[in-house]
């Protein structure tokens, strides 16, 4: 009987970098997620028709977190060649597993990188490249790559380890926990920072520590109305015009 | 006002792989304005620009995220439009460094909007390389199901070199004459520009973590900061 060796999943885990590469607004990431499993239909299947199928049930609709989609890879290939191995009489289990991954994984994901991590990382890159240049964005670069690359793994090689079980494996409390941890960390050091900054640059020139929050206070309320992001930028250039002609 | 050609290539290859990582592959990040600006700026010669418009654009787009179908601004490319036009305006024209970086800072924002416009537009086309998937996998052709996919990832990529290359080339025609009837002999200090930015950029990140249950944390960071400032 086949099985997946660590060389496929090491295939999926290079595939899974281009999963979003055809996002579309019909099933949104369903080829990508196609596209990264054909190592395990190369593997597991050889007739013509079950490769048919194959395809067909991995083109139906997937969305998520694209680095999260890492843990539904695994599992998936997991699904897959159990299903073969124990003679499933019919597929439905996978896709409907498939489906029912799509909203956790696209929740915790995005909350977790795209609102918490990136956020993060992108203040201390630019608080490190103020200060000392170019180390700012090695920083910015390695860390949040370091997490980023280790989940992806990651997730493929569990996602593979529990099949079904991966659900246990996501629960969005166990990420809460990191994601408040983080947010404690984000906020204590822009705190050091504002306060550090706002001595030591604004509070010789009372004219840039005025101009430095009436911006900064304009940008969080405004942002906060769910206004578009032009609106603080050109707020902030027009102060600096109008300070320059003062 | 000439620009070489090698540049035009080089902008047009930049401009496709920052399309990529923004969301088709990789998002390593080395599409944000803190990698992708100093490298342009080291590529053509003032990595220095390079590194101050990494520095103030990084913040200003975190907070529309590239999550599901949303619609949000291009401020990857159109911080690296801001970038190649404030060093080649710097290099081949005189006129005053902080007007010319407030003038292509105001144009990046329109390209990163304009943007946002052809990303749905790209989206919507590759519905067409879907149908076609499907034609393959009901034939069982399992090659050219994955081909659909990497034409969907050439796709992202050239949108992004197109999007690049054409504002870059907008901005060429446009800006120097639009520089030419501003007032430039008032001086507008690049430290300015900087500070107002990076308060955006702050305002951003209040907005991100700031909320009632950890306020306290800031003033607590505030006060740690100003002790250090103080005593350092």
């Amino acid at each position: 009987m086949r099985r997946l060796s660590r060389v496929d999943l090491f295939k999926i885990f290079l595939r899974a970098y281009y999963i979003q590469g055809s996002w579309n607004y019909e099933r949104m990431l369903n080829l990508g997620f196609c596209f990264c499993l054909i190592p395990v239909m190369k593997k597991l299947f050889s007739q013509p028709e079950e490769r048919i199928s194959f395809l067909k049930r991995h083109l139906q609709y997937f969305n998520s977190h694209p680095y999260f989609a890492s843990f539904a890879l695994g599992a998936t290939a997991k699904l897959e060649e159990q299903a073969l191995i124990e003679k499933w009489p019919d597929y439905r289990p996978v896709t409907v597993f498939k489906e029912r991954l799509c909203g956790p994984l696209g929740a915790i994901g995005d909350r977790l990188f795209w609102g918490m991590l990136k956020p993060f990382v992108a203040m201390l890159g630019v608080i490190f490249t103020l200060q000392w240049g170019l180390v700012g964005p090695a920083i910015f670069f390695i860390i949040y790559n370091a997490p980023h690359i280790y989940l992806r793994y990651f997730g493929i090689m569990r996602g593979y380890e529990l099949g079904f079980d991966i659900v246990r494996e996501l629960s969005k409390r166990k990420y809460e926990r990191y994601i408040h941890t983080i947010s404690v960390l984000a906020i204590l050091i822009f705190g050091v920072f504002l306060g550090w900054f706002t001595i030591d640059k604004l509070y010789p020139t009372v004219r840039l520590m005025l101009q430095f929050f009436l911006v900064a206070l304009a940008t969080f309320f405004m942002l906060k109305k769910e206004l578009p992001m032009f609106l603080p930028i050109m707020f902030g250039l027009v102060l600096v015009l109008i300070f320059s002609m003062a | 006002m000439g620009i070489m050609i090698w540049k035009l290539i080089a902008v047009f290859l930049i401009g496709g792989i920052v399309g990529l990582d923004t969301t088709a592959a990789w998002q390593m990040l080395f599409s944000h304005p803190l990698i992708s600006c100093p490298s342009v700026g080291w590529l053509f010669g003032d990595l220095q620009t390079g590194l101050f418009m990494g520095l103030i654009l990084e913040l200003l787009w975190l907070k529309d995220l590239p999550v599901g179908g949303a619609r949000f601004p291009e401020g990857n490319i159109g911080s690296l439009v801001t970038t190649f036009l404030a060093i080649t305006l710097k290099q081949n024209t005189t006129f005053p460094e902080g007007w010319i970086v407030l003038v292509v800072l105001i144009f990046g924002v329109m390209v990163a909007y304009g943007g946002s416009q052809s990303i749905a537009l790209m989206r919507t086309n590759n519905i067409i390389l879907i149908r076609k998937a499907d034609r393959f996998a009901d034939q069982g052709k399992s090659r050219k199901v994955a081909c659909m996919h990497l034409l969907g990832v050439l796709h992202a990529f050239i949108h992004g070199a197109l999007l690049t290359t054409m504002s870059v080339g907008v901005g060429l025609v446009l800006l120097p004459p639009l520089l030419n009837i501003l007032p430039t002999n008032i001086t507008i200090p690049l430290q300015n520009i900087k500070l107002s930015l990076l308060a955006v950029g702050f305002g951003v990140m209040a907005y991100f973590f700031l909320s009632r249950r950890n306020w306290i944390y800031l003033i607590f960071g505030i006060g740690i900061g100003g002790f250090l400032a103080l005593t350092i």
